[in-house]
């Protein structure tokens, strides 16, 4: 398995920035929605003090809301941290359902910009594949991000990790399948270079509007280090 | 004074409208640039407040549409940061003086609406 490199080529870079940015963006929202409910409360006490009766309800709502978005701060913070920290490891067993959470969190913004949502689906029970982190999430984000260009029937695209007989694999699932599949996009530079990182293979079920960024078992659970090897050619999987 | 806020973050939105209203101003929100089209075809508001970032239509180019519907109407800017590219696009639209950064000041977005107004 690859570590990490002395130094980040600027394709990572620019990667890192741009996910950063769009991040600060969400945390910024945040503190204006709390910003206003806590501007709310105070423009309703004030109209407690010149005599208007306060509304109980409506100042439990504000609460709730400040609580939803500090729950909200939270987990975007949490995720931005997780994210930071994958620059500076090195392989390791990376836990599935939270690299999940994490890039619907980081993926958020950017989908929303395409009117898309994700929806993850982690795996039972727990797992954990070993990788570099930073190149996981970089051949996730490069997938996610090819697939919403492609658009989504249903709005939704889900980020499912399943293991089967062929072993652990990601699926993404519910863009448009393109007319000429995905082998435009499975040959290129880029992929090939972020599935080198992690010894994985893409794969697509274009009929199924599916893609599936399959990884070199055994790396499930925790179960020692994935063996180093060299990417298999990529390809539409029928 | 009738102000559109158009911000795709609705809990923001809705309540910035709601504490326009409180001091006496008539607000309304959209979530989308559409919904803000639609409703500044059905109604007359002197001020929008746009968000420079929303999904499908961003700020920039929902106050250019929406001045082709309402050429009176006056624009502020909202923003999350104050050094970005966006910034710098909506600085050049706008002028610095009319954009405003996120969390919000709502005295200072009054009498930023206000001297719009007066210009």
């Amino acid at each position: 398995m690859a570590t990490r490199g002395p130094l980040f080529a600027p394709a990572d870079m620019r990667f890192f920035g741009q996910v950063s940015a769009a991040v600060t963006h969400d945390v910024k929202n945040v503190l204006a929605v709390i910003q206003e409910n806590a501007g709310l409360l105070e423009d309703l006490c004030g109209m407690a003090e010149r005599g208007r009766p306060l509304d109980v309800p409506r100042l439990k709502r504000i609460a709730r809301e400040l609580q939803q978005q500090v729950g909200r701060g939270d987990r975007i913070i949490t995720s931005m941290n997780r994210f930071a920290h994958s620059v500076d490891e090195d392989p390791k067993a990376v836990e599935v359902s939270g690299l999940l959470e994490m890039m619907a969190v980081l993926s958020r913004r950017f989908l929303a910009a395409k009117g898309l949502r994700l929806t993850t689906v982690p795996p039972a029970p727990a797992a954990s594949v070993d990788a570099p982190p930073f190149g996981l999430i970089r051949l996730l984000w490069f997938c996610l991000e090819h697939t919403a260009a492609l658009g989504a029937p249903g709005k939704t695209l889900e980020l499912a990790f399943e293991v089967s007989g062929a072993g652990p694999a990601f699926h993404i699932r519910g863009f448009a399948p393109p007319a000429n599949g995905l082998s435009a996009l499975l040959s290129t530079e880029s992929a090939r270079a972020l599935c080198a990182t992690l010894g994985a293979t893409l794969a697509s079920r274009p009929e199924a509007g599916e893609l599936v960024i399959r990884l070199s078992p055994p790396c499930v659970g925790g179960t020692g280090p994935a063996p180093l090897t060299q990417p298999r050619p990529t390809g539409e999987e029928r | 004074m009738k102000i559109l806020i158009v911000d795709d973050e609705e809990e923001l939105a809705s309540t910035l409208a709601e504490r326009l209203s409180l001091r006496g101003i008539d607000g309304r929100y959209a979530l989308s640039g559409d919904e803000a089209l639609r409703l500044a075809t059905e109604e007359h508001f002197d001020v929008a407040v746009l968000d420079i970032k929303m999904p499908k239509l961003g700020g920039i180019q929902l106050k250019q549409r929406l001045q082709e519907l309402r050429p009176g109407m006056r624009f502020l800017f909202l923003t999350g940061h104050g050094s970005d590219r966006d910034f710098e696009a909506g600085v050049t639209e706008v002028g610095e003086k009319y954009y405003l950064v996120k969390p919000l000041d709502i005295e200072q977005l009054i009498a930023k609406i206000r001297d719009l107004l007066r210009r």
